[in-house]
């Protein structure tokens, strides 16, 4: 009761982890020490190796990108300078009264390529004059950009568009060069388209340059791509969704012939790329990542933009190929820390199975000794600290179960001593008191009353001394009893046991108020020699009033239910108190009131054994209060 | 009070048999009393062996009166081997003796005694007790054992 009653705060408050079972501890400690640190460390090597891989993946890129890069710049600028030189031509630039046939040949001579699909020479109105293409003379090109943008003096490179019937209406570049006059005015145009297959073979090639998926993807300045590495299938289609002012003015110039308007709305979203391509302020260097609905995949991407044009070239990879390597990684960390997890657990778990046992089996030994079983014992294992702890609890058990036997044996020979007295010292004494009285009886006619009065003494000694034993006997069984609790009926035992006293002594009139409802807890035999000492002194001790008064109840004093016998006789000084519960210690003298001077002690016996206090209250002359209480209940 | 019947008064003690002999003569119980000193004085005595190997056994007593605290075999193996013989199976056995002890008690009942009796202090009280079972056992009591 005590341990509990000061163990508050500190106790709760380790009491979560203080409570666990040793196993769990184990296994707590070692996942805390072993796999934390593992973990983390793990986590930190995978996100350093991951900077590390796309570092190096975006280096990568940047240099395929601007290989590539430069391979479509120098497409261009061969194309460009084609058209340029033949626009220096003497008979090119006196086209206006050069012969038609004859300049048509030479044109024709510089078509012949694979590449170049036509060539032709415009006037300042943007209508062909010449052509190697013959349909083609005299058609007026005015409402195409590159055209008007050339008339302007400027050499052109066209958007990718579908070119005229006459030059093949296959995708194509036409690369612009004004034809200048001496004074520097423009004269007219020369134009050479060029099949936009030869960019897309250029872009084709980059697989030699990368890995496995790597892709390339060109895209205008409009944000539609152009050539495509990979599948041709999306050229033409935009990345991101178009203003409609740019889809008006690619319509008008029937940039990809009739079928414009609805290539341009069938938008494949790759958004990073798109706002990229079309931000020519923006820096494209930096590695991006990006998802890309037309592959369905999130890839890393590097862009790059070209001198020749403002077209964007970005070099792609898809994102599990970057991090392939890394999920590897992580792979290998996650199963080395697993493994190193499950190497502790295991040594954990060893060290807990050649511990914990031993600890239980302690744990059992011990619960076994503290109920009262004193041959338990422990097998020692091993001297270590829980052997040492073993070998403790050995001797401690041993030593226990030497001092219990001690204490039995004791107990056997007290009991022994006490039939002894019980049966040997009564004996003679029967013979004194018997003898005394066959004396008495038979001679009295003979004695004189002096000697009738002695041998009266050695009677009634003799008797006093039976009496004696007796209690001293009670005394020392009380002592000896075993308390077994139930509830008693205090108010029912009172009254039965004030029912013998008045059955020894009808003749007295003594008055006896007892509560109603008097319980307790206690064992009932000794309760009962509680109740006829406490009475019976009472009784004995009213014996001088008229009328006597014994009283039997019960108070609380600080919450502990207290009992008491009252009654209104002859008292006796506090000042003698403490001798009260004293054998053989005696307030009156014999001749005022018999008793043997146990009687009390007794009690005081049997209350200390129900863990009570027993305590007095009195005055001479005006009767005695004896209150008793009984502990706690079981 | 007066009778014929028999009485075996089984008692180490010379003060006791003699206040017993008193008590039985202040009580007027004419009963013939044998005293036997030992336990085994008594065996002898009822299955006719030893020194009374002579007796006829088909005369018990109508009354035993057994002492615990006994010289060579003690009152409680006496009473054991009494109940163990068919002559003297039922014959009444009071156990009379100074011991108070709880465990007196039960094995003198658990080894068939029909009656336990401490012995008081007080002659006065003893020479009423005495009457009182000599009343009883001889007097209102209906024993099976014959009368020889």
């Amino acid at each position: 009761m005590l341990l509990t009653s000061t163990s508050g705060n500190p106790r709760f408050r380790c009491s979560r982890f203080a409570n666990w079972p040793l196993r769990l501890k184990v296994v707590a400690i070692l996942l805390f020490s072993s796999a934390l640190p593992l973990v983390a460390t793990a986590y930190l090597d995978v996100q350093q190796a991951r900077v590390t891989a796309l570092a190096s993946e975006a280096s990568q890129l940047s240099s395929w990108c601007h290989q590539l890069a430069a391979e479509f710049d120098r497409f261009n600028d061969a194309h460009l300078s084609t058209a340029k030189r033949l626009a220096r031509l003497p008979d090119v630039r006196s086209f206006a009264t050069s012969d038609d046939h004859h300049l048509r040949e030479t044109l024709a001579v510089w078509s012949e390529s694979d590449e170049i699909r036509g060539i032709a020479l415009l006037d300042t109105t943007g209508t062909v004059r010449i052509a190697t293409n013959e349909a083609l003379a005299g058609k007026s090109l005015a409402s195409r950009a590159f055209v008007q943008h050339a008339l302007r003096g400027d050499t052109v490179i066209s958007d990718v568009h579908l070119a005229e019937p006459e030059v093949g209406g296959v995708p194509s570049i036409a690369y612009v060069s004004p034809v200048l006059g001496d004074d520097g005015a423009v004269l007219g145009l020369l134009a050479v388209w060029v099949h936009a297959e030869a960019l897309w073979d250029l872009a084709r090639s980059t697989h030699a340059l990368g890995r496995g998926p790597t892709y390339a993807v060109l895209v205008d300045e409009a944000g539609v791509r152009i050539a495509h590495s990979m599948d041709p299938s999306f050229v033409f289609r935009p990345t991101g969704p178009l203003p409609a002012v740019t889809i008006d003015a690619m319509v008008v110039d029937a940039r990809f012939g009739p079928n414009t308007r609805a290539l341009l709305s069938d938008v494949e979203p790759f958004p990073e790329v798109f706002r990229r391509a079309t931000s020519l302020e923006r820096g494209v260097d930096d590695m991006f990542l990006d998802f890309s609905t037309a592959n369905e995949r999130w890839s890393y991407g590097v862009g790059c933009r070209l001198t020749s044009t403002p077209w964007t070239l970005f070099y792609l990879v898809p994102r599990e190929q970057v991090e392939a390597p890394i999920i590897a990684m992580t792979r290998v960390k996650v199963a080395f820390s697993a493994a190193v997890i499950g190497l502790a657990l295991t040594a954990g778990g060893l060290l807990a199975s050649s511990i914990l046992p031993r600890v239980a089996a302690l744990a059992r030994a011990t619960e076994r000794l503290g109920k009262g079983d004193f041959t338990a014992r422990v097998e020692v294992a091993g001297s270590d600290e829980i052997g040492r702890l073993g070998e403790s609890f050995n001797a401690m058990a041993e030593r226990i179960q030497a001092q219990d036997a001690g204490l039995r044996r004791a107990r056997d020979e007290s009991e022994a001593f006490s039939y002894s007295v019980a049966h040997d010292l009564r004996t003679p004494l029967r013979a004194i008191n018997g003898f005394s009285t066959a004396l008495i009886e038979d001679q009295c006619g003979r004695l004189d009353a002096e000697a009738l009065d002695h041998l009266e003494r050695i009677r009634t000694s003799a008797l006093r001394m039976g009496h004696m034993i007796d209690a001293l006997l009670e005394l020392a069984r009380v002592s000896r009893a075993e308390i077994h609790r139930q509830p008693v009926d205090l108010t029912a035992l009172g009254r039965a046991v004030f029912a013998q006293l008045v059955a020894a002594e009808p003749a007295r009139k003594v008055e006896f108020v007892v509560q109603e409802g008097l319980h307790a807890s206690g064992d009932c035999p000794l309760i009962r020699v509680v109740l006829e000492n406490l009475l019976g002194n009472a009784w004995k001790f009213t014996s001088g009033r008229p009328v006597g008064r014994i009283e039997l109840g019960c108070t609380e004093r600080d919450g502990v239910p207290t009992y008491y016998v009252r009654d209104n006789g002859a008292g006796f000084d506090m000042a003698y108190s403490g001798k009260l519960f004293t054998p053989f210690q005696r307030l009156h003298r014999p001749t005022e009131f018999a008793g043997s001077g146990i009687g009390l002690a007794t009690v005081q016996r049997i209350v200390t054994r129900h863990g009570g206090a027993i305590w007095a209250d009195g005055d001479v002359g005006r009767g005695a209060t004896f209150y008793f209480t009984l502990g706690e209940g079981p | 009070m007066t009778t014929e019947k028999l009485i075996l008064l089984v008692e180490d003690n010379p003060n006791d048999e003699a206040l017993t002999l008193r008590a039985f003569k202040k009580n007027e119980i004419a009963s013939e009393v044998v005293v036997a000193r030992d336990g085994v004085e008594a065996l002898d005595f009822v299955h006719g062996t030893g020194a009374h190997k002579d007796r006829d056994t088909a005369v018990q007593p109508s009354l035993i009166l057994l002492d615990l605290n006994l010289p060579r075999i003690g009152g409680l193996e006496v009473l054991k081997r009494l109940r163990s013989d068919a002559r003297t199976r039922h014959v009444p056995v009071v156990v009379l003796t100074s011991s108070r002890q709880h465990e007196d008690v039960v094995n003198s009942y658990a080894n068939g005694a029909n009656a336990y009796v401490r012995k008081p202090v007080d002659f006065a009280q003893f020479s009423d007790s005495v009457r009182t079972l000599g009343a009883f056992w001889l007097v209102m009591n209906e024993s099976p054992a014959p009368r020889g």
